[in-house]
């Protein structure tokens, strides 16, 4: 993926972190992926650092996209809107699992 | 019968004009056109999921300014679908598109009124619409022309308030919760987190588009795929975790099944 892209990107989740007030967490995230050297991030996501922002090895995003692709190759042909879904309902076996 | 959203009238009332369409092939602006009339109707129906947060903030009892707020949102959602309509008629679309299905907001029964309350905000707010900052930042920072740029702008300031709620409130109620409700919610998270997967997944079967499709609109599917997971990742674990919740665990949960398979 070309470069503006990237950029964009970055200031868009940078915005984000904003909103969140974690600014001081996205930045050393990204201050990190221009540093590190690749390494596989989806499974151990230590919240203090949050993903790779680079477009350098697989990151979270590759290798979550990888077995979704995977496992799920048809569908509609739309596109993600921005509009939020309505939320969930709860799984009762999720809050068995959860409390025990 | 399939309700109709025709937006033809508001968006004739205040035109939107984009220079230079003429010099871009006929695919890539079908491309765009096609994603902002999917905009245009979702916009539009997310108002019903905030019009259902108000009683749940009013039985949670929080203070008139978070209800007040929310209800303004309801509203916002229903100008950002005239917004895109302009959008759909300065591409040469019809601002007249069938309804998507209306899905209810769940009632959340088993939970008190404020968990209730803190699950919606949790998917609404700190998953949903922080995810829609970073999205339409990132394509406002690709726009095309200043009218364009000027649509995504406008959409932007309201989801930053949109999000911006639901963190701000569990910065207020955050501390109040006991370790159970925070074990309740972490559970929950695993749910939300599923069901934003699924959400966003179709990203993954659209492919990518050239600079020019972008800066109209049309979408570049591994890029959103990628705002999506680092928003996730990288914003929302790290915000939830703050809170007491163990969001990466959740996360972890959530995608044992598809990384394992
Ligand atoms: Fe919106
Ligand atoms: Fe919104």
């Amino acid at each position: 993926m070309n470069s503006t892209r990237s950029i964009a990107r970055r200031r868009g989740l940078r915005m984000a972190a904003q909103v969140a007030s974690i600014a001081g967490v996205v930045a050393a995230s990204a201050a990190l992926s221009q540093a590190a050297p690749a390494r596989p991030a989806t499974a151990n996501i230590a919240p203090q650092e949050g993903v790779m922002l680079g477009d350098e090895g697989k990151g979270a995003a590759d290798q979550l996209g990888d077995a979704i692709r995977v496992r799920n190759a048809s569908g509609c042909g739309c596109s993600p809107c921005w509009g939020p879904p309505a939320p969930p309902p709860m799984r009762a076996e999720l809050l068995e699992e959860g409390l025990s | 019968m399939t309700p109709v959203l025709d937006l033809r009238r508001e968006a004739r009332r205040d035109p939107l004009e984009i220079p230079g369409l003429d010099a871009i092939p006929a695919e890539e602006r079908a491309a765009a056109l096609a994603n902002w009339r999917e905009r245009m109707v979702s916009e539009h129906a997310s108002a019903r999921v905030f019009a259902a947060l108000i009683p749940r903030l009013m039985a949670a009892g929080v203070a008139r300014r978070h209800v007040a707020a929310v209800s303004a949102m309801i509203g916002q959602e229903l100008d950002h679908a005239v917004l895109c309509a302009r959008v759909v008629v300065a591409l040469g679309g019809e601002a007249k598109l069938p309804l998507p299905p209306l899905t209810a907001v769940p009632a959340h029964e088993d939970a008190g009124p404020l968990e209730g309350l803190l699950r919606d905000v949790i998917s609404v707010s700190c998953c949903s619409e922080t995810v829609a900052v970073a999205l339409v930042a990132t394509e406002r920072e690709q726009a095309g022309t200043a009218s364009l740029r000027g649509v995504l702008g406008k959409i932007l300031a309201d989801e930053v308030k949109h999000a911006r709620f639901g963190w701000r409130l569990l910065d207020e109620v955050g501390p109040t919760l006991d370790a159970r409700t925070r074990a309740r919610l972490s559970a929950y998270l695993v749910a939300v987190f599923e069901h934003q997967i699924a959400f966003h997944s179709p990203f993954l079967r659209l492919p990518s588009a050239s600079d020019r499709a972008v800066s109209l609109g049309a979408p570049d599917g591994p890029s959103n795929w990628r705002v999506f997971v680092d928003t996730i990742t990288g914003v929302t674990i790290p915000g939830l975790e703050r809170h007491g919740l163990d969001a990466e665990r959740a996360f972890r949960r959530a995608t044992s099944a598809v990384l394992a398979a």
